[in-house]
């Protein structure tokens, strides 16, 4: 476990990863006004969107923490590191543990916070924990493909900048509001299951489309590792 | 660098567009569980480009298609995307599932599109993956002889050096055993003159004369002990590449080994390396038994060990190439397996130097 070691070093040194996994969720969940209206059976639109600015705050927590394989990759450390006896999947999957630790603890920070401060029930705290740790995995899966797609740097973040944006969007408005059409386009985008998923557990409870909205997101993730993988080390 | 479009590409250009048209038209907004079997069906796409060996998950890809049956209109659509890419797989099986449990008269049409649709795909596939593993396998045979080129040249530059070796070795002693011995002789019988010569002044140029005769001598010695080589190639070396080996190996010989020539003696060398280097690599072997025979007109290297394995390596050039270098010298090389002993017997034709020299 040596890389998880080293990769794990390597996040915990990166201050905008820092701030966007420990700090940001902290100060967010320290805005009542987001949090107050956020419980099963409460039917609302517009107050209680913490959780899916929690997930919007996840999800770009995520970027950062998978940039040091990137970097490994430029600087050609990754050549030294496969000419020793470690095997591709060693290597991605002790990177990747590496960068869903912080937004573990990030989510366990959230859901203490949410059951001293807001007095969410034991059920909901554990379900939301679980929607956000396979959250987390999608968006690490989905950085970490996305960075796979691009070899220009420049063009990778422009069009990914545009894809965070609707991301965005999803996230801060209620669904409702989108056309039907608007809603069809947004389904390919794995922000507007969470959006769904978020909706259905904080209005009705875990019901099943809650359940179909995270085995869709696992599946996002599964097909965003397949894929990142598949690109060779050089 | 140009992008090269594989017919295996095609398949990914047609799985999309299917996956599209299904998104686009079947799916609804509200229906969740349109998608989830829309990107079930997508991971496993992408599991099986990744993966060679997941090619039977196309049969999962028709269960659920299956199960959502019960929960989806429609599903039809979705199968027949499916059948396209088993069958451009060359997974038949598919073809008569989707027909038993599937078929309805109005799909028909479609289902025959897709049938040979997916057909023709996985053949023009076929055809190119054989192309390119014919081309692989030719570029491979070109290399391969482009290696043996390289080491036949340097054996024939190592051959030649070895016989101006030879050469040497040869005059050296031929001046050693023939002029060397007149030489010292008629020293000798100088010296002993010296007694004879009582004139001063013939003395003198007698010792004048000795002395230059003297150094003569010593600059014919010295001539000879450096065109005499060292370490020539002879029974010595074969010898010391089994002391060096790390396995003891029982080695012997017999017959007149004078009778071989120094270029024989490189072969049979770099024969006992290989095989003795292909021994510690791919056996596992208690013992190996070196033989070299001399009779008047072959020289027969045998080694034999008993150390065969059964999941052996992809054997190597180096006994294939070795083979044509003593085929160019007339003889032969032959490698026998059986009741877990590995033979290999190297036989060379002597040519006598008379015969050479007519």
């Amino acid at each position: 476990m040596v890389i998880l070691k080293f990769a794990l070093k390597r996040s915990f040194r990166n201050p905008v990863a820092i701030l966007a996994s420990f700090i940001l969720p902290v100060a967010l969940m320290l805005l009542s006004s987001l949090w107050e209206e956020v419980s099963p059976n409460t039917i609302s639109s517009v107050d209680g969107r913490g959780p899916y600015f929690m997930a919007l705050v996840m999800l770009f927590g995520a970027l950062p923490l998978t940039r040091g394989m990137i970097y490994e990759r430029r600087e050609r450390t990754i050549v030294r590191i496969m000419s020793t006896p470690t095997t591709t999947f060693d290597y991605l999957s002790q990177n990747l543990m590496a960068c869903l630790i912080p937004l573990l603890m990030q989510i366990f920070m959230v859901c203490t916070l949410g059951r001293i401060m807001y007095d969410w029930t034991i059920g909901f705290t554990l379900w939301i924990g679980l929607f956000y740790v396979i959250f987390a995995t999608t968006s690490i899966s989905f950085c970490f493909a996305w960075n796979c797609l691009f070899k220009n740097r420049e063009t990778s973040f422009s069009i990914l900048s545009m894809v965070l944006t609707f991301a965005t969007f999803i996230l801060i408005l209620p669904l409702s509001i989108f056309p039907d059409v608007v809603r069809k386009v947004f389904m390919i985008l794995p922000t507007y299951w969470v959006a769904t998923g978020l909706e259905q557990l904080i209005t009705y409870g875990a019901t099943m489309q809650f359940a179909i909205a995270m085995v869709i997101l696992v599946l996002f993730t599964a097909i965003f590792l397949v894929y990142g993988s598949k690109r060779g080390v050089y | 660098m140009k992008l090269r479009f594989l017919p295996s590409h095609w398949l990914i250009v047609c799985k999309i567009l299917g996956f599209s048209l299904l998104f686009i038209f079947q799916i609804k907004a509200e229906n969740q569980v349109a998608f989830l079997l829309l990107l079930a069906l997508i991971a496993l796409f992408v599991l099986r480009l990744r993966i060679k060996k997941m090619e039977f998950t196309i049969f999962i890809d028709l269960f659920l298609c299956f199960l959502m049956m019960f929960w989806l209109d429609d599903v039809v659509y979705a199968v027949l995307i499916v059948l396209f890419e088993a069958l451009a797989r060359k997974k038949y099986l598919a073809l008569l599932v989707v027909f038993y449990f599937y078929m309805s008269p109005e799909y028909f049409p479609l289902f025959v599109t897709c049938s040979i649709g997916g057909y023709f795909l996985g053949c023009w596939i076929n055809e190119k993956e054989d192309d390119m593993q014919r081309h692989f396998e030719l570029r491979g045979q070109v290399y391969e002889l482009e290696s043996l080129s390289e080491e036949l040249a340097a054996a024939s530059i190592q051959d030649a050096q070895m016989a101006a070796v030879a050469e040497r070795a040869r005059v050296s002693r031929e001046i050693h055993d023939n002029a060397g011995h007149d030489i010292i002789a008629t020293y000798i019988s100088f010296q002993t003159l010296r007694n004879l010569i009582t004139d001063k002044e013939v003395l003198e140029m007698y010792d004048t004369t000795l002395e230059r005769f003297s150094d003569g001598v010593d600059k014919i010695r010295n001539v000879l002990h450096n065109l005499t080589p060292e370490g020539t190639p002879s029974i010595v070396q074969l010898e010391n590449i089994c002391n060096q080996f790390p396995l003891k190996i029982g080695f012997c010989s017999s017959g007149n080994m004078s009778y071989v020539p120094v270029y024989i003696w490189n072969i049979l060398a770099v024969c006992l390396k290989e095989s003795l280097t292909n021994v510690s690599r791919h056996a596992a072997s208690n013992y190996v038994k070196v033989e070299v025979d001399v009779s008047t007109h072959i020289i027969r290297l045998y080694v034999e060990n008993d150390g065969v394995i059964k999941n052996v390596t992809p054997p190597g050039r180096g006994l294939s190439n070795l083979r044509y270098r003593i085929h160019a010298v007339g003889g032969n090389l032959s490698v026998n397996k059986r009741d877990g002993i590995f033979t290999m017997v190297c036989v060379i034709p002597l040519i006598k130097e008379a015969e050479i020299h007519d």
